[in-house]
């Protein structure tokens, strides 16, 4: 059960990703806090899982990166959402719904197979 | 210690690579910082939170390697993106601009197609010949063995014995194999053909590394004992040819010289022998053929053997060198009576060509031919060099704009380098066509010459990417002139003076260039109006004899085995059969052809001369011939009669001599009647006939003494059939054949070709007219280079003047002096170039003299009309800046101020 979850885990680790940064630029940090507080801690994502996520969508051009200061004064690398990341969020987080929709009906499904 | 320099480019390699690992690092530490702090607020002690935080990041040390990995593999891509994407757009705004000026780039596109044309093709007939490998797997090691001595300095053949010991008591050679060029009559199901061999040790093919194409190949053993193993191996080519290529063939007997051989299999395609020159048919085993070597193969006093060899793999030449000079010093002092003062030469196959008695020259002579036609390129890219230049200064305003607006020096010259690139690029594509079709014009000249010829040139590989080295380098050398000047320039005071700027300072250089271009133009030209002229008159000249309508075939009976009695037969009854053939006016037999590569000289030694006679007698030219010979040649008998059957072996010897010999030795008398022997204690001759002077050696000369004999009192096995046909002498060819084989079917016919085609692809006008050919393709090659290079020169010195220009012609100056003005200055330089051209002229049509025929090397009409020619190249190259010029408007050439 638990290899499963992290499959689903990986392939929708970018997604997360860029759902996170649809409300504005956030660093590493702090993307990695939401996602804990967002799902509760039921999604254990290690740390150095995320930044490799995050620098491959840098190079994909799905995410800018920036150094800026946070509220502490502290020097930390910022991530934007680029046109192109939002629309890749938009294309994925539909194929999402479809794919969760489709799984949801097979499983709760109460008719025999014919 | 490492150098500085290299100090230096490892520290800005460096620094790239800490940016990178600094970051991941900041990055990975902020997040640490963070998470700790988090901790902190939730109760935990500042180290345990740290501790906390470190471990839920997981693997540090692996993340950070990943993604400063992740990020330096970035970093390159998107540099390497950003170099190519420059290149694109310069090249797209290099290829725009040239698009803009499509004379411009035909002019330049055509003469560098034919500058590198001319080289690739050269180069490919030097790679031909010289530096590609055979076409066998171990084409690169082989070697030759020669020998020298005494008698014959430059290296030869060996003796068989010579060649065994070399063979047996060298380490140095993997196989090393002789072998004996020869041509043979096959016969066979097939039909009758004269065929190059080359007769071979049986480690010949093993030595090569070859593989048979079909059946097997001569292989070790082959070679034991006398006629034990009477095989042959076809060649590629031969097996097509007269086999159809087919595979039945190997097994079936045919006849060598007239003795039964088996077919056992046929070599790869191309594969040709491993002669220089010759195109090798077929492949006997030595000893296992007739005629036989006889004692030959013990005897250490007779050479004839070429060697050639596989070295040891790893083994160097002059390791290799060594073990043959010891084993040589060996061989001199147990057989000093046939090995006194010999040298052993061991060279590289490809260094042996086309014979390794005259191979050392050959290099030279191809460097000198590789040098003259890069020297035509030079003079080629110096003329675009010079196009580009009037181009650049056109355009000086242009750049010093975009210079002002910031496009750096490097890429002004990047831009301009690519420019010739593609210019070059397009030259070289043209190169590569003409090159084409210049080397199919070369496979196709056909070549009369009594054994096959190996004449195979190809455009391949190795000659494409010569071509492309030419073309980049061409590129380079055309793109640095105008890079200089514009760099000598000082852009500012470019912009402020209005784009004049470029200084004239090589301008005089520049012009002598060109007048040489002009003046070597009228020699190359002027050789090949003679040449033209002279092969336009040699099909005139009146040689003495009919050359039309007339066949020549060749026969040779002594290695079929026939004594001098059936021959004698053989050779009457086939001049009756031959003559009785419909479309045959008259036949006759003769041992020599004129113009031909057979000759014979006799000294003739007359009894009572009455001019003075050197003691060796005259030498004289000779032919053997059978009664009909006069009337089917139509040469004329002047005095007493020709010969007939009283002419037989039995009567007393006659002869027939010319005009030329009886004027020579008995002038103011008749030779009729006279006497006189060709060797001290020959026979004595009496002369029957004299006949009108004929041409002999070659055509065109002043005629020299001449003598016949009768074939029925000299007999001898080979001879030419000589036709005189009412019909197209060609269309008698298969009907000669036929005749032959009706009396012996083995007996091969070869060599058959009318006289007019034995006159123009032979010896007599083989040279003229390849050297119309060449120095026609030359002239013209010289004539365009050099149009092109007055018109670069013109039309740069309009542009530079466009102020001046304007000026005249804002002060009233009428279109028609402007041009004018630039036609003259072409002018000059075409009258100068044409003056040094017709000294230059005067000194080398002398050397040509031999091969010119009823034209005098300083003919009048052909140097006027050259000088003609280069007047009206030079106005047309000269009219185009000169419209150019007059079409200035003042207005805009002055407002640049």
């Amino acid at each position: 059960m638990a290899d499963a979850e992290l499959d689903l885990l990986q392939g929708t680790l970018d997604v997360m990703i860029l759902k996170s940064l649809s409300w504005g630029p956030m660093h590493g940090f702090g993307i990695a806090k939401w996602i804990r507080q967002t799902t509760d801690g039921v999604l254990q994502i290690e740390d150095s899982a995320l930044y490799p996520a995050l620098h491959r969508l840098a190079h994909r051009a799905l995410v800018d990166a920036d150094w800026a200061l946070t509220e502490n004064n502290r020097r930390a690398k910022y991530y934007t959402l680029t046109t192109k990341g939002r629309q890749q969020l938009r294309s994925r987080v539909q194929a999402w719904e479809k794919y969760s929709a489709a799984v949801a009906q097979v499983v709760r499904a109460t008719a025999a197979p014919v | 210690m490492s150098s500085p320099r290299k100090d230096r480019g490892v520290r800005a390699f460096r620094f790239w690579r800490r940016d990178i690992g600094a970051e991941v690092d900041d990055e990975i530490a902020f997040h640490v910082d963070a998470r700790a702090d988090e901790l902190v607020s939730s109760g935990l002690s500042r180290d345990e939170a740290r501790a906390r935080a470190i471990a839920d990041f997981g693997d540090v040390d692996r993340a950070r390697r990943m993604l400063r990995h992740l990020d330096e593999q970035h970093a390159r891509s998107t540099a390497r993106r950003e170099v190519f994407a420059d290149l694109w757009q310069d090249v797209r705004v290099a290829a725009r601009s040239l698009a803009r000026a499509p004379g411009f780039v035909a002019v330049v596109t055509l003469t560098l197609a034919l500058g590198i044309g001319l080289n690739t093709a050269v180069y490919s007939i030097v790679d031909a010949y010289l530096f590609r490998p055979l076409p066998v797997p171990f084409g690169k090691e082989l070697v030759v063995l020669a020998q020298s001595d005494p008698a014959l300095s430059a290296p030869h053949e060996m003796s068989y014995p010579n060649y065994l010991d070399f063979r047996r008591d060298t380490a140095v050679f993997s196989e090393l194999s002789a072998y004996t060029l020869d041509e043979v009559n096959v016969s066979g199901s097939h039909g009758a053909q004269r065929v190059m061999v080359q007769d071979v040790t049986a480690n010949f093919f093993p030595m090569l590394g070859l593989r048979p194409a079909v059946g097997r190949l001569l292989q070790p053993g082959d070679d034991d004992g006398e006629l034990a193993h009477p095989y042959i191996v076809l060649s590629y080519a031969f097996w097509q040819s007269h086999f159809g290529g087919d595979p039945a063939a190997i097994g079936d007997t045919i006849r060598v010289n007239n003795h039964p051989v088996t077919i056992i299999g046929v070599t790869p395609a191309g594969f040709e022998g491993t002669d220089g020159l010759l195109a090798i048919e077929a492949f006997t085993a030595i000893n296992q053929t007739w005629p036989s070597y006889g004692a030959k193969l013990q005897d250490r006093g007779s050479g004839g053997f070429n060697v050639i060899g596989r070295l040891r793999p790893g083994l160097s030449l002059g390791a290799a060198r060594a073990a043959v000079a010891a084993k040589t010093a060996t061989l001199e002092r147990e057989y000093p009576a046939n090995n006194r003062g010999i040298t052993m030469h061991l060279v590289p196959e490809t260094r042996a060509r086309p014979n390794v008695a005259i191979s050392e020259n050959v290099p030279i002579i191809a460097a000198a031919f590789m040098s003259l036609v890069l020297l035509v390129l030079v003079v080629a890219s110096a003329n675009v060099a010079s196009l580009l230049l009037a181009r650049a200064t056109a355009r000086l305003r242009e750049q010093a704009i975009r210079s002002a607006l910031g496009a750096s020096r490097w890429r002004l010259a990047r831009h301009a380098v690519i420019e010739c690139l593609l210019l070059a690029g397009a030259g070289g594509a043209g190169a590569l066509v003409l090159a084409n079709v210049a080397v199919r014009a070369l496979t196709t000249i056909r070549i009369a010459a009594d054994v096959p010829l190996r004449w195979r040139i190809a455009v391949d590989h190795r000659v494409i990417a010569f071509t492309l080295a030419i073309v980049v380098g061409t590129a380079l050398l055309a793109a640095i002139a105008p890079l200089l000047a514009t760099r000598r320039t000082n852009l500012t005071d470019t912009l402020k003076s209005g784009g004049r700027g470029a200084s004239g300072g090589h301008q005089r250089l520049r012009g002598v260039l060109v007048v040489s271009q002009l003046a070597v133009c009228v020699t190359i030209v002027v050789c090949a109006a003679l040449f033209a002229r002279s092969a336009a008159n040699a099909s005139r000249v009146d040689p003495g004899f009919r050359t039309d309508h007339i066949l020549i075939a060749t026969a040779q009976l002594g290695t079929q085995g026939y004594d001098s009695v059936r021959g004698a037969r053989f050779e009457r009854e086939i001049e009756r059969r031959i003559a009785a053939l419909p479309g045959v006016r008259s036949a006759a037999l003769a041992r020599y052809t004129p113009f031909g590569y057979n000759n014979d000289i006799e000294s003739v030694l007359p009894e009572s001369p009455t001019a003075p006679i050197p003691e060796n007698g005259i030498g004289s030219f000779n032919n053997v011939v059978t009664p009909s010979y006069f009337e089917t040649m139509r040469i004329p008998i002047a005095e007493g009669r020709g010969f007939d059957e009283r002419d037989n072996e039995s009567a007393r010897k006659v002869a027939i001599v010319t005009r030329a010999m009886a004027r020579r030795i008995w002038p103011g008398q008749s030779a009729l009647g006279k006497r006189f022997r060709i060797t001290k204690d020959g026979p004595v001759m009496e002369i029957v006939g004299v006949t009108g002077d004929i041409q002999y050696f070659s055509l065109g000369e002043t005629p020299k003494p001449f003598l016949f004999r009768p074939y029925a009192q000299w007999y001898h096995s080979s001879f030419t059939i000589t036709i005189h046909a009412s019909v197209d002498p060609a269309s008698l060819a298969g009907a000669v054949r036929a005749a032959v084989a009706s009396l012996d079917p083995t007996l091969p016919v070869f060599d058959v070709r009318s006289f007019d085609e034995h006159i123009r692809s032979g010896r007599a006008l083989l040279g003229t007219r390849l050297g119309a050919a060449f120095s026609a393709a030359f002239g013209g090659l010289a004539l365009l280079l050099a149009a092109v290079g007055l018109y670069g020169l013109l039309s740069y010195a309009v542009a530079q003047r466009t102020r001046e220009i304007g000026i005249r012609v804002a002060l009233g100056a009428h279109t028609s002096t402007v041009v004018r003005l630039v036609v003259r200055q072409g002018l000059t330089m075409v009258a100068v170039g044409a003056a040094i051209g017709l000294a230059i002229t005067f000194g080398v049509t002398r050397l040509l003299t031999a091969l010119l025929f009823g034209v005098a090397p300083r003919d009048p009409v052909i140097l006027g009309g050259v000088v003609a020619i280069l007047l009206a190249v030079g106005v047309v190259a000269s009219m185009v800046p000169a419209v150019r010029a007059a079409r200035v408007d003042p207005l805009t050439a002055l407002r640049a101020e």
